[in-house]
């Protein structure tokens, strides 16, 4: 079997199967499909790049491994900023690595509306194990971030529910962890099973020919290469994300069902300053969450490094640079809620899809509430002054500056932001 | 004279990295040089039917100017061009509020990770 291009050229099957997409789903389906004897070719749109190539969180891995450089944008009233991995191994390469499994409530509910049977938490409690050994998944061998403790801290002094999220993590010794990516995980299993790679090779279209799929592609780098090839298999798997799966379908005529249910998890944000260090240069992931309003809304602590923090501070400008020569003292939190909906639409003469992201006036009352909590909690973890992503709404400093958080942020003023991009493609 | 992208996002991030990054001054004075390409370097990777409106409506802010002043943006002073800046950050037009955002987020993500040794 040569390579995608010579398969074109000479007409003939490129794989039994092919995968389109190489994060958790399509690595974890091509792995599995290839050690079933199954002969795999798994498409990647980003380039082939090692764990190590990139500092985490760095803006050389935005710009190497996420979609348009980190800088994705759902339209919409307001606009919410979202990010996406796009390279080998997906958004398993770029995100924190914390592991939940599916939740019960979510199960129960593709149970009711799906008839999804013998898919129960029970039922899949022996894959969830499977996979929670082959990623590796583990609490921190020791303390957590100071910034993330402080979340904890905060929520015990409220009697709140809060967990330590494990990690797709590999520990040694020292207590140094390595993150278990895809490129770490399965997809040198599928190789090692048999299973073909062909990354910068970003798939257009699918065609049905009677019992066989053509998958029209684009090699080059990062797809914007001239060579168009034809890959030809008796199966396909779609696994390239939540936004560009119905991108691709829609694309192809398959719209039944597909990209008109797009949920995100919009995240507020808030800047604490503590009177102690709680962050410093490679900080690492925090990974504590408050559990005590979920599902509804969840708090967590983000990403702190000075970069981020700045990001954080814009409505804030009159103290940014002073925040800033004093950040080991300051690290962002973040209340997310559930709710919205969204649509992916492929665009006539452009490669990029449309995204577009609505939230009722609920949602917003969601994001004052989830504002409301987290702003209590870190004043219960002793901050001293709290800086929220909602312009002109100011510091917060005392539990009575919170009533001045009004019973639904404003639109116009409130800066939202995603990692969590679903449910484009739905049962049924 | 005449408006330019370029010009443009070069005199935006100029001002935006003094104004919010005193910092950057004891690095290096190369550090906007190397904000303003992350800039634009951002700007290519865009979704593809985003640059093009982006792009004309940056150079139709850089023309703005011309009628008060017989200048683009980017051949104003940096107090002049300042100003101006904190005008449209607080614009009742969404779109050129969500404009300076924009640039502002870029730069400051880019001079602090300057600043810090964040490599690109």
């Amino acid at each position: 079997m040569g390579t995608p291009s010579e398969e074109r050229r000479s007409g003939g099957r490129a794989a039994e199967v092919v995968v389109v997409g190489s994060g958790p789903g399509g690595a974890v389906t091509a792995c599995l499909l290839a050690e079933a004897g199954r002969d795999v070719l798994l498409v990647e749109e980003g380039p082939s790049l090692a764990l190590g190539d990139t500092e985490p969180f760095s803006r050389d891995e935005m710009r190497r491994k996420y979609r348009y450089g980190g800088l994705g944008v759902a339209l919409g009233d307001p606009s919410i900023a979202y990010a996406e991995g796009c390279c080998l191994g997906g958004g398993s390469e770029v995100n924190s690595g914390l592991y939940h499994r599916t939740p019960p409530e979510i199960l129960e509910r593709w149970r009711e509306e799906h008839g999804l049977r013998d898919a129960g938490a029970d039922d899949l409690a022996p894959h969830f194990e499977v996979c929670e050994r082959d990623l590796s998944v583990s609490l921190l061998p020791g303390a957590a971030p100071p910034a993330s403790l402080r979340l904890r801290d905060g929520a015990e002094q409220l009697g709140w529910r809060s967990i330590e999220v494990p990690r797709w993590y590999r520990y040694d010794a020292d207590g140094r962890g390595r993150r278990q990516t895809m490129t770490e995980t399965y997809l040198p299993r599928a190789v090692r099973a048999g299973c073909r790679i062909a990354t910068s090779t970003r798939a257009h279209l699918v065609r049905r020919d009677g019992k066989r799929f053509t998958l029209r592609c684009v090699q080059g780098s990062s797809g914007r290469g001239p060579v168009e090839t034809d890959l030809v298999a008796e199966s396909l798997v779609v696994a390239c994300g939540a936004v560009q799966t119905p991108a691709l379908l829609r694309r192809s005529g398959i719209r039944r069902n597909v990209g008109r249910t797009l949920r995100f998890h919009p995240t507020v944000k808030v800047v604490a300053r503590f009177p102690e260090p709680v962050n410093h240069l490679g900080m690492g992931v925090p990974v504590h969450q408050v559990k005590e309003f979920s599902p509804r809304i969840s708090l967590g602590c983000a990403i702190s490094q000075p970069p981020h923090l700045a990001l954080a501070m814009l409505d804030h400008p009159e103290v940014l640079s002073r925040a800033l020569a004093d950040w080991p003292h300051h690290a962002v939190y973040y209340a997310m809620v559930r709710g919205g909906s969204g649509t992916v639409s492929p665009l006539p003469a452009f490669r990029d899809p449309l995204v577009r992201f609505g939230l009722t006036s609920d949602d917003f009352v969601d994001l004052a509430e989830g504002l409301r909590r987290l702003s209590e909690c870190l004043l219960a973890a002793g901050a001293e002054v709290l800086y929220p992503t909602v312009r002109g709404l100011g510091p917060l400093r005392t539990a009575s500056d919170l009533r001045r958080i009004p019973p639904a942020l404003p639109r116009d003023a409130t800066s939202l932001m995603t990692i969590h991009a679903f449910s484009s493609c739905p049962m049924g | 004279m005449t408006p330019s992208f370029h010009a443009a996002v070069s005199a935006l991030t100029y001002s935006i990295v003094r104004e919010r990054c005193p910092a950057c001054r004891d690095v290096s004075p190369a550090l906007p040089n190397r904000v303003v390409r992350y800039v634009l370097d951002s700007h290519a990777h865009l979704p593809d039917f985003m640059r093009w409106p982006l792009r004309l409506a940056t150079v139709a802010l850089d023309g703005s100017t011309l009628p008060t002043t017989g200048r683009p943006l980017h051949l104003l002073r940096h107090e002049e061009r300042w100003r101006r800046i904190e005008r449209w950050r607080s614009s009742r037009l969404g779109l050129l509020r969500s404009l300076m955002r924009f640039y502002e987020g870029l730069a400051v993500l880019g001079a602090y990770g300057e600043v810090h040794g964040d490599a690109v």
